[in-house]
């Protein structure tokens, strides 16, 4: 009942605040309006003066976002594993990780277009490096924390290397790495939207502030909608695969 | 007290000279989670008297928690009612002071401001009482540490502390000593009657010690397996002040071969229906 | 242990980071010198470039107009986000009420807000500090709000007991009790809070994030990785800062069993 009420009022502060123009909500458009647009953009119609259809900018969008993420996931965790489980990778390896953590993946924009000489590999650059280090620093922390008797019981029934890694390190930490995946694919969206904000299209991110500059505000909010959509989509992604991956774990899942 | 708005006679109980009497009439409490009723307790009629000191026991799953927690004010029973001194029970109170089974010592102060806590909420102050209790619980200089640098035992001594500052009549225990080791729970148990002896506050106790039930208590009360009822119940005539050495007497031995002949009995019709 | 041999084993654990991040160093010259990373500037030039920006007045601004974008929408999170997550946690009509509405705008990109915020708010920079605001917001409310609900309700029930009021067991108990999950929602906070504004500042107004654009379109590349470093250096500060200061608070929480 409230939440129902809650989602009502939403929708109304929204259709009030721009038909009564509060600040300069006068330039936006109404839900209905919104709901109009959506409906023309969601059966193909183009968006905005360059003619790609809202299937295009998601396309080019997802695929920057999964291919960072990917590249992220297949880099992160065997780091994690070895700078978590190895003092010569936490000692020669991590500080240097640890000096390039904290520079926010946006500000990386300019240096990749430099780097790479291509637009397209420089965002795949961008989003790589704000899902990177989530998965990273969990799956470290998730090595951490494994109980030594775990390590003791696998040895003394005989594993050796190995099977250490294979049935403790690597199991236990598994929902360590798919929280830092699930916090790492939050952040590559915010990546790839910026990203594609600076250097151009297309693209989601690139449509919703093209269409800014040329006031089309429709086209913003069905942008900024499907960004949301897709954003819950893919972290609840994650969160379902982590469940079906940990079901002895309860820190994952619903 | 919590509840004063409520006066004896128009609950139709007689008022009591000394202060912590609970009468319970017709308590049942049916948990109702997906649909599928239990029956946790059923129509307990039950009074214990101001001073005195009740054990229940009975096989897990039986209410024991439950019907402690009605009377502390946690859960609102189904139907029925109880009843402290006469006034209804309709929440949880400062007169009615619980020991939980793992301590809830709250972790984030120190085990003087978790002792002083009580007082202070009611905006009064109570200088040097919490030294007094601590010594009297025979953890002096525990005063400034947290809860978790203390011992299991330690902190049971704390939380007792803890109540006694607040000085409720009735203290609810459930199965404050399971958690101890043998020898630390003996000891516990002693501690217990030497501060129950001083003040005569209603104990009541939960266990599913049958020997530390008789050795405590005034009432051994025996529990049927879900639905709780109460099965049978043992006055422990055992003379007080007890200390340890009564647990090898023979009337202690024939008090718990009685009890322990009720709590069998009961487990195997509860295997048996398949509970 | 003599004091000597400690010292000796300081220097040895001195040595492995400095060595690790030696180690890039060499690498990125090697990257530049081999030229597989395109006009990126070698450590030499960025260093020289560092020389000529420390006392440079524009550098300072920019640092100056970063901190204030930072700071203030971040206390706004926090002051709103607290409050506002315990009454969620606590309260289940509180949480019908408000979280649905939450929940709609949350999985939205904070940067994505921004054509939305220049066009609502009176100045581009208003809109920016929003776009900070929703960064540290989202965080500080989620994990406020997983901390009170995660409040064991016997430390509910021993304070009701003790005779306390519904007040009463919010301050001693379900602020308390939350507090370190807060914490974390505070550190994490701030790291979002950075992310965003440094984007937003990039994408349309001035401060750090403005100059490393500009000196990108400038053609200016040495400054664009020192200005990079000095954000890092900031956003590691600014964690840190919040990380001490709930560590003072969380003192209860470093004792072991």
């Amino acid at each position: 009942m409230l939440k129902g009420l809650s989602i009502a009022l939403f929708l109304s502060v929204w259709w009030v605040v721009v038909e009564v123009g509060f600040l300069g909500f006068d330039l936006l458009r109404t839900p209905l309006e919104t709901a109009v647009s959506l409906s023309s953009f969601v059966l193909g119609e183009a968006m905005g003066s360059g003619g790609e259809s809202l299937y295009v900018h998601g396309y080019h969008t997802l695929y920057r976002v999964l291919l960072g993420t990917g590249l992220a996931i297949a880099t992160a965790i065997p780091l994690g594993l070895a700078c978590g489980w190895s003092d010569w990778w936490r000692n020669y390896v991590y500080p240097s990780l640890e000096l390039l953590r904290p520079i926010p993946p946006v500000a990386w924009v300019p240096i990749a277009l430099i780097a790479f000489a291509s637009e397209f590999m420089g965002i795949v650059w961008v989003v790589f490096i704000g899902a990177f280090f989530p998965i990273f620093v969990n799956t470290m922390e998730g090595v951490a924390q494994i109980e030594p008797e775990y390590v003791r019981a696998v040895k003394s029934l005989g594993g050796g290397r190995w099977e250490l890694y294979r049935h403790v390190v690597i199991p236990h930490t598994i929902p360590s790495m798919i929280t830092g995946t699930t916090i790492g694919v939050g952040i590559a969206w915010i990546a790839v939207v910026a990203a594609e904000m600076l250097s151009g299209g297309p693209g989601l991110g690139y449509i919703t502030f093209q269409s800014y500059r040329l006031m089309d505000t429709g086209v913003v909010i069905v942008g900024i909608m499907v960004l949301g959509t897709i954003g819950a989509l893919s972290s609840s992604v994650v969160t379902r695969v982590g469940g079906r991956i940990t079901p002895w774990s309860d820190e994952v899942g619903e | 007290m919590s509840n004063d708005n409520q006066t004896a006679s128009d609950a139709g109980v007689r008022p009591d000279n000394q202060d912590g009497s609970i009468q319970m009439q017709n308590l049942t409490k049916i948990y109702d989670p997906d649909g599928e009723s239990v029956t946790a307790i059923d129509e307990i009629e039950l009074n214990i008297e101001a001073g005195e000191f009740v054990s229940l026991v009975g096989p897990s799953g039986c209410g024991k928690s439950t019907l402690l927690d009605c009377i502390a004010g946690f859960i609102e029973p189904t139907y029925g009612h109880i009843y402290v001194d006469g006034t209804r029970v309709d929440g949880p109170g400062a007169d009615r002071g619980v020991v939980f089974q793992e301590n809830r010592l709250l972790p984030w102060k120190t085990v003087r401001e978790n002792i002083n806590l009580g007082p202070k909420m009611r905006s009064e102050t109570i200088d040097g009482r919490a030294e007094e209790l601590l010594s009297k619980m025979g953890i002096e200089g525990t005063g400034d540490q947290y809860p978790t640098e203390l011992s299991g035992g330690m902190q049971q001594r704390a939380e007792i502390a803890r109540l006694l500052a607040n000085d409720p009549e009735i203290m609810l225990m459930d199965e404050p000593f399971s958690a101890l080791d043998a020898l630390t729970k003996e000891i516990m148990q002693e501690l217990l009657l030497e501060i129950w002896e001083e003040d005569n506050r209603t104990v009541v106790f939960i266990t599913h010690d049958v020997e530390e039930a008789i050795f405590l208590a005034d009432r051994v009360l025996i529990m049927t397996a879900g639905p709780g009822r109460i099965k049978e119940t043992i006055d422990v005539d055992i003379e007080r002040p007890r200390d340890l050495d009564v647990t090898t007497t023979p009337q202690f031995n024939e008090l718990k071969e009685e009890a322990l002949g009720h709590i069998v009995e009961e487990a195997r019709e509860a295997m048996e229906s398949g509970q | 242990m003599s004091v000597g041999r400690g010292r000796d084993a300081d220097i040895v654990e001195l040595f492995k980071p400095v060595a690790s991040i030696t180690g890039l160093v060499i690498v990125w010259y090697a990257l530049v010198e081999a030229g597989m990373v395109g006009g990126l500037p070698g450590p030499v030039p960025v260093a020289t470039a560092a020389v000529g920006l420390i006392p440079n007045p524009e550098v300072h601004a920019s640092l100056v107009a970063s901190l204030r974008h930072i700071y203030v929408p971040y206390v706004l999170a926090v002051v709103i986000g607290v409050p506002l997550g315990i009454a969620i946690g606590w309260n289940q009509n509180c949480n019908d009420l408000v979280f649905p509405s939450l929940e709609i705008l949350r999985p939205v990109p904070p940067i994505a807000w921004l054509p939305i915020v220049i066009l609502v708010f009176p100045t581009t920079i208003q809109g920016i500090m929003f776009i900070t605001f929703l960064g540290a917001f989202f965080p500080v409310i989620l994990n406020t709000v997983a901390g009170v609900r995660s409040i064991d309700e016997d430390y509910v029930r021993a304070v009701r007991c003790l005779g306390g009021s519904r007040w009463q067991v919010i301050r001693e108990v379900v602020v308390p009790a939350a507090l370190p999950s807060i914490h974390t929602g505070l550190i994490v906070g701030m790291g979002l809070a950075w992310i965003n504004l440094v984007a937003a500042e990039m994408i349309a107004s001035e401060g750090l994030g403005r100059f490393v654009w500009v000196s990108y379109t400038s053609g200016t590349f040495p400054n664009i990785l020192f200005s990079v470093l000095i954000i890092g250096a900031l956003g590691y500060a600014s964690s840190e800062v919040v990380r001490w200061l709930g560590n003072r608070k969380l003192q209860w929480t470093n004792q072991t069993e």
